[in-house]
């Protein structure tokens, strides 16, 4: 499977700085293994397809294609600021801010410490491109991440930067890379008094390695959306730290179907005092879907005062469905106040009565349940997105 | 006309109705009153299409239909209206979306043209306001958050919207204050004509103060075991169900 993988390493366009970078993760990347279903966080996840699959090198993307591509996903590239296609980043309708060729000293191979795996250092042995976004006040920016053909495999890293004392800020993320895989790394940094919005949002048959590390500074704000329920393979790695009297809002919909593998992991460490954070992931189950919550909130002994919360409900459509929920807590001091609730069930049969005792018919009644249970998530994402996440929604096989 | 003859039901293999006959005329209110546990719930359930009930003998019929094996979606669309005693709440289903949504499934039922959204909210607030409703309980969740008063308001907000040929109202006085109950009440009179029939399933006299009842019929053990006018239920009110036998 590794050599499979070696494929992925093809010789993209590196600044040379970035070379020793490159040699060490390489080297690292050989005597690495796959990771296996003992290591916990990747216990449920099927990487057979790994093998399966052969990787195309990259090719010269017509302008065309992509105008199509983006539209039959019903995106307009005038709503675009950044495309990556094909594994390169071009600007659109913004300025580049910091581009690959000037972000020495921003890209490190992770560490030994770190509890890495093969696809993070394939990461950065095989980096196709690489970007700085910074935002500044009420800087609005939609990101698209494209593949043009199929059985591709992109390594791209994208640092988001957000200036301190700048508040309303969004970034949503889209991912269109059918029958291809994208191994992205997004690094936040959410500087003290600011604010950020950050969706993805992933179409479908596409595969996903997400490692997402955020930074939230004193009295910052993220707001995470995770809402790439229409991918085939889906592994999610969220680490935040969070800062005094920051405040982190996640949240998501994991809606596997078919075979759909979806897995979150998050981890948010609070280590200063009176910071927030809430973790609201809902799953919906058909056919042989899987859906995988693991969410932990960790309070340091110097974050007294922490507020933390997670909550996890899902429901379970189908009888071959799976569903795995564990939301986890570790808390060092007493000062604190922390919650955390799952739930996992069927379609509430009382519900499903009432509904259909007003004339409303069983598969409208059970969809508009289903629409409820999911609305509860999106209610949550800013208004301007709201329409937009719906219309996915509907897409997926779910509306009223 | 709505007629039950010789009716029996169980849930889970034990019995809860025992062969009960009932003939409800149309603009007839009957009141139906009997102590925990009689099977009046029961009774409105089976009628309304509740599939955990199993019907084990006799017919339910509508203007000479047979009830009998129809939906529950498909009973409310011959005209049958149950107001739940314990409304649900879905929080993620907008309210008026359902309300809607509803109108227009009876409408096609019955073979009519959907109306849109513009009608929809004009025929809703129209209705509302004779409840006295906050149009703002059309924004929230379908019951969520709702107060019992409002809850119970949005129940015969949906009567009056679907205009059943019958409605049964299953104990809709409970939870209610005074002022909220006579304007359940005044909701219930302003659908009162020739053609409707109401079984109003209560444990006071109180309700039928408001709405005041053509028939009473307690109901005893599966069976309906006397049937009276309105002084029944007076009578009820001040010694109980002890006399009965």
């Amino acid at each position: 499977m590794i050599e499979t993988l070696k494929e992925i390493l093809h010789s993209s366009k590196h600044p040379k700085w970035y070379e020793p970078l490159r040699s060490v993760a390489t080297a690292r990347f050989k005597k690495i293994e796959l990771p296996t279903k003992k290591n916990e966080q990747w216990k449920y996840a099927n990487l057979r397809w790994v093998e399966s699959h052969q990787w195309s090198k990259n090719k010269k993307t017509k302008k065309s294609d992509v105008e199509g591509l983006l539209k039959s996903y019903q995106l307009d590239s005038k709503d675009v600021d950044y495309i990556c296609i094909d594994g390169n980043f071009q600007s659109i309708n913004d300025s580049l801010d910091i581009a690959f060729e000037n972000m020495q000293n921003k890209i490190h191979v992770p560490s030994h410490d770190r509890n890495v795996t093969l696809f993070d250092i394939l990461l950065f042995a095989g980096l196709d491109d690489a970007i700085q976004l910074n935002f500044s006040k009420k800087r609005k920016l939609h990101v698209v991440f494209l593949a043009t053909t199929k059985h591709q495999w992109h390594n791209i890293q994208l640092n988001l930067n957000v200036l301190k004392d700048s508040s309303d800020n969004q970034i949503k993320i889209s991912v269109i890379y059918p029958d291809s895989t994208l191994n992205l790394s997004i690094n936040s940094h959410i500087q003290s008094k600011s604010s950020l919005d950050l969706m993805t949002w992933t179409a479908p048959s596409s595969k996903i390695i997400l490692n997402h590390y955020a930074d939230a500074k004193k009295k910052s704000r993220l707001n995470g959306f995770f809402y790439n329920f229409e991918s085939s393979w889906v592994h999610e790695r969220h680490n935040i730290d969070v800062d005094a009297e920051a405040d982190v809002h996640l949240s998501g919909l994991l809606l596997p179907k078919n075979k759909d593998f979806d897995d979150k992991e998050i981890d948010i460490i609070h280590h200063s005092p009176k910071g927030k954070s809430h973790q609201m992931f809902y799953s919906v189950g058909r056919d042989k879907g899987k859906a995988v919550f693991h969410g932990r909130a960790i309070v340091k002994q110097t974050a007294p005062g922490t507020d933390a919360r997670q909550l996890a409900h899902a429901l379970m459509l189908s009888e071959e469905c799976q569903i795995f929920s564990r939301p986890e807590l570790e808390i060092d001091i007493d000062d604190v106040r922390c919650q955390h609730g799952s739930s996992v069930g069927q379609i509430d049969e009382k519900s499903l009565l009432y509904l259909r005792s007003r004339g409303i018919p069983y598969e409208l009644a059970k969809n508009m349940i289903i629409c409820g249970f999911i609305e509860e998530v999106i209610l949550l994402l800013p208004e301007i997105w709201q329409d937009w996440i719906h219309q996915r929604v509907k897409f997926h096989g779910f509306s009223i | 006309m709505f007629e039950i003859k010789n009716l029996s039901a169980d849930i889970d293999g034990k019995t809860i109705l025992k062969g009960i006959d009932l003939k409800v005329n149309p603009g007839e209110v009957h009141a139906i009153m009997g102590p925990n546990g009689s099977g009046k719930s029961t009774m409105a359930g089976v009628i309304s299409g509740n599939e955990d009930y199993n019907i084990t003998a006799g017919k339910i019929l509508l203007e000479g239909s047979d009830l009998h094996g129809l939906l529950p979606e498909e009973r409310a669309g011959e005209g049958v209206f149950l107001a739940f005693q314990y409304p649900v709440a879905i929080s993620g289903v907008n309210n008026m979306v359902f309300l809607q949504a509803s109108l227009n499934s009876i409408r096609k039922y019955k073979g009519l043209e959907p109306l849109d959204a513009f009608d929809c909210i004009e025929l809703i607030k129209n209705k509302m306001k004779l409840l006295h409703m906050n149009p703002e309980l059309l924004q929230r969740g379908l019951n969520d958050g709702f107060s019992g008063g409002e809850k119970k308001r949005n129940e015969i907000l949906q009567m009056l919207l679907l205009e059943p040929k019958l409605a049964i109202l299953d104990e809709t006085d409970s939870g209610l204050d005074i002022d909220a109950l006579k304007t359940v009440a005044e909701g219930v009179n302003a659908m009162r004509d020739e053609k409707r029939s109401f079984i109003v399933v209560t444990h006071y006299q109180r309700l039928l103060d408001y709405i005041i009842p053509d028939v009473v019929h307690i109901l005893k053990d599966g069976k309906i075991v006397l049937t009276g006018d309105y002084t029944l239920a007076q009578r009820l009110e001040k010694e109980g169900y002890g006399w009965l036998k």
